[in-house]
């Protein structure tokens, strides 16, 4: 699966980035963008995010991460994830507070599915997923 | 102010009225046609039953357009149908969606390809349209400075 790159508004700053649109548990009409991030461990997406595919938190203690020079608190649940027909089971942190635009993919439940190819002259990345 | 006849009755449409009439309608999904009024985008039949109070099999999109044309709003016609989700193509553009989210800057909005489908403070009302009109699409908030694009290591 090749993706393109995603241009954003001029106020955000320079440069589109790799942002992959993913369903979250068994919900099908909510894509939710999330920058594929070489550079984290967890995946992470706001808390609006499990409310909507309905994860119950309630019971899950918080694990404090830092993002954006700030922190927010994660509780993590397994959940299905799917992009383009594919779809993985893994765990998730939902975030609150949340400082950005997208969720981060990371290594832990989503580079490890996946041969990730970053093209980024041609502003494309590319998506096989690993036969396990 | 325009004078128009619709479905047998005269009406004076004064573009502020509109404008002000439709502040807490929400768009519904463009088919093929639309019309921007303050930004956001509608199906021109819907304004006009929204303004008359008319029932939408009494006119036609020819008419609405039309009436709404000569208020001064900017009527136009979707040029394709909006995928929604994951893009898969190749090429060395970036999608040209830039232009398209600055009017959406720190906004929730439900995206479908190139086209906005609708805009929102939270994303509870943006998931809502979805639902209510049956439509997929992207929801996120636009970003509005670096500071909500920048690239982090999440580690405990």
């Amino acid at each position: 699966m090749i993706v393109p790159y995603t241009e954003l508004p001029q106020a955000a700053g320079p440069g589109p980035r790799p942002l992959l649109d993913l369903t979250f548990g068994d919900v099908e009409d909510v894509f939710v963008p999330c920058l594929a991030d070489s550079g984290a461990v967890q995946t992470l997406v706001p808390q609006w995010v499990a409310s909507d595919c309905g994860v119950t938190l309630d019971h899950v203690p918080p694990a404090t991460f830092g993002v954006g020079g700030g922190s927010t608190q994660a509780r993590f649940a397994i959940v299905r994830l799917s992009v383009g027909g594919y779809a993985w089971e893994a765990a998730v942190g939902f975030c609150d507070p949340w400082p950005y635009a997208w969720g981060l993919l990371g290594h832990a439940s989503f580079f490890r599915f996946f041969i990730v190819t970053f093209r980024a002259a041609d502003f494309e990345f590319e998506l096989v997923p690993i036969d396990e | 102010m325009t004078l128009a006849t619709v479905a047998g009755h005269q009406y004076e449409f004064d573009a502020s009225i509109v404008e002000s009439e439709l502040e807490r309608v929400d768009p519904e999904p463009i088919n093929e046609h639309y019309v921007v009024v303050r930004g956001r985008r509608f199906p021109p039949k819907q304004v006009l039953a929204v303004i008359t109070g008319l029932d939408r099999a009494d006119f036609t999109t020819h008419q609405a357009r039309a009436i709404l044309r000569r208020l001064g709003f900017g009527v136009h016609r979707r040029s394709q149908p909006a995928d929604p989700g994951v893009a898969s193509k190749s090429g060395r553009s970036a999608g040209g969606d830039s232009g398209l989210l600055d009017a959406h800057t720190g906004r929730w909005v439900a995206q479908a390809g190139s086209e906005i489908l609708y805009a929102a403070d939270d994303p509870e009302s943006v998931t809502h349209w979805l639902r209510r009109h049956g439509r997929r699409a992207r929801v996120w908030r636009v970003p509005a400075d670096p500071g909500e694009t920048g690239s982090a290591l999440s580690s405990p």
